[in-house]
């Protein structure tokens, strides 16, 4: 069942990403939903399951809108994995953790995604307002991520709850 | 099972990071049809992007709504209820208008041209901040192919980049991978307009010639000398003209006439001979 729900979760959140988000934009900046999903997932799930979550989400970006595909695919495993190490050392309930950490693997994504695409051929902008857009990003998924952990958090203890239960009761 | 897998754990890790590798690679190239798995992915996501972008310009308007029925109720207390059937009405009417206006000025764009055009809906956009993108609810069942030339009666939109069967992904002509031959409307001289500009607003068009002149107010069209948009399509203004190589040179910044966050509808230029083959 729990599968099933992180599908959805999924779907909902490229849904958003592609169709939705665009009317939310902030100077000129979107917050990296998949990403930021990945990153709570690091936060939130064992580290063998997030990696898991990560893969499939940026596959599922790659997929639907990517230039290359498994490129994101392949910097949100290395982030579900950074992510996790990070907040296995640091303590993740306190919400300034929390978000520095989000702030911090948003932008440490969005330029392993930029180097990516440059060593594929995409030319890079690293200019003053890529960094200040890495930047905005980086504090709107921090901020947006802080607010959905405790939520998110909730839903996935209910999740396992719910999984063990189904799988005990056939 | 699970034992087993974890035994090969360092080899299956290191036969998918070359197995990704591949992959992006492979995909870094100009590729003229997407993969099956990508067409799939795309085709499943066009009903859910197409009923949230109805839902949630459904949402805009609610909001514009509110916002308009509170002023009006400040101004006009006594009159608040045959207001809000009044302004409800209206509302109705100015999409019903500008739905109108746009498909008249589409018809007769379309009119104005040698090529088929072909109408399509916004379903959505790039969630990357490093690509300007767009999706559009029309692929290849409806004789969309990879690099067609998008339009609106405006001007230049940009080009599709890949087509799956029911939705295609257009690269905006401000994207820094975005390039069209242009020229100065009013002397004829010939430029190239380049995306890419920090703020995603603007082009920039850069002479072929030493002899070009551009100045502010001058309008850009399309050339007809690149294979991809028809000749004379409006590309946009110049607004500054910006001096280069100790004034050797120069490159003008041209504000495009398309207005690229309030795009809905599009024309997609058909070959001529879409109809015969």
């Amino acid at each position: 069942m729990k599968y099933i729900v992180y599908g959805l979760v999924l779907l909902l959140a490229l849904v958003l990403q592609t169709a939705g988000v665009p009317g939310i934009v902030f100077f000129g900046c979107k917050p990296e939903l998949m990403l930021l999903l990945t990153l709570l997932a690091a936060m939130i799930m064992p580290p063998a399951e997030a990696v898991a979550f990560g893969f499939f989400a940026g596959l599922a970006q790659d997929l639907v809108v990517g230039r290359f595909l498994t490129l994101h695919a392949a910097v949100f495993v290395l982030m579900a994995l950074l992510e996790w190490f990070i907040t296995q050392r640091f303590y993740r309930e306190n919400f300034l953790v929390r978000f520095l950490a989000l702030m911090a693997g948003t932008a440490l994504g969005e330029v392993l995604y930029l180097l990516g695409a440059a060593s594929f051929g995409l030319s890079g902008p690293w200019t003053w307002a890529a960094w200040s857009a890495i930047l905005l990003v980086s504090l709107f998924n921090g901020i947006l991520g802080t607010i959905l952990y405790k939520p998110l958090s909730r839903l996935y203890k209910r999740l396992i709850y719910y999984h063990e239960l189904l799988k005990r009761t056939g | 099972m699970l034992e087993h897998i974890l035994r090969w754990k360092v080899p299956l890790i290191i036969v998918l990071v070359v197995v990704m590798v591949g992959t992006i690679h492979y995909t870094s190239t100009s590729r003229l049809k997407i993969s099956l798995l990508e067409g799939v992915g795309r085709d499943l996501l066009v009903p859910f992007q197409w009923a949230f972008s109805k839902v949630q310009r459904f949402a805009l308007q609610q909001v514009e709504r509110v916002q308009t029925l509170r002023t009006l109720k400040a101004r006009n207390a006594e009159l608040e209820e045959l207001v809000q059937q009044l302004q409800a009405e209206v509302l109705e009417l100015r999409n019903y208008k500008r739905e109108n206006e746009w498909l008249r000025e589409a018809l007769d764009f379309k009119n104005e041209r040698e090529h088929d055009l072909l109408v399509a809906e916004v379903i959505g956009r790039s969630p990357s901040n490093w690509e300007s993108t767009i999706i559009l609810n029309k692929g290849f069942a409806h004789g969309v192919q990879q690099g067609m030339a998008v339009v609106t009666s405006a001007g230049v939109v940009g080009t599709v980049v890949s087509a799956s069967r029911y939705s295609s992904t257009v690269l905006l002509i401000v994207d820094a991978q975005s390039a069209a031959a242009g020229l100065v409307q009013s002397t004829g001289d010939l430029v190239l307009v380049e995306g890419g500009q920090p703020d995603r607003e603007t082009l920039i068009a850069r002479p072929l010639s030493r002899d070009t002149v551009v100045e502010v107010g001058d309008v850009i069209v399309t050339s007809g000398l690149s294979t991809i948009y028809p000749k004379n399509i409006p590309i946009g203004e110049v607004v500054a003209v910006e001096p280069r190589q100790q004034n050797l040179s120069f490159a003008a910044v041209v504000r495009p006439f398309v207005d690229f966050n309030r795009l809905e509808y599009v024309l997609i230029v058909l070959p001529q001979d879409n109809g015969e083959s």
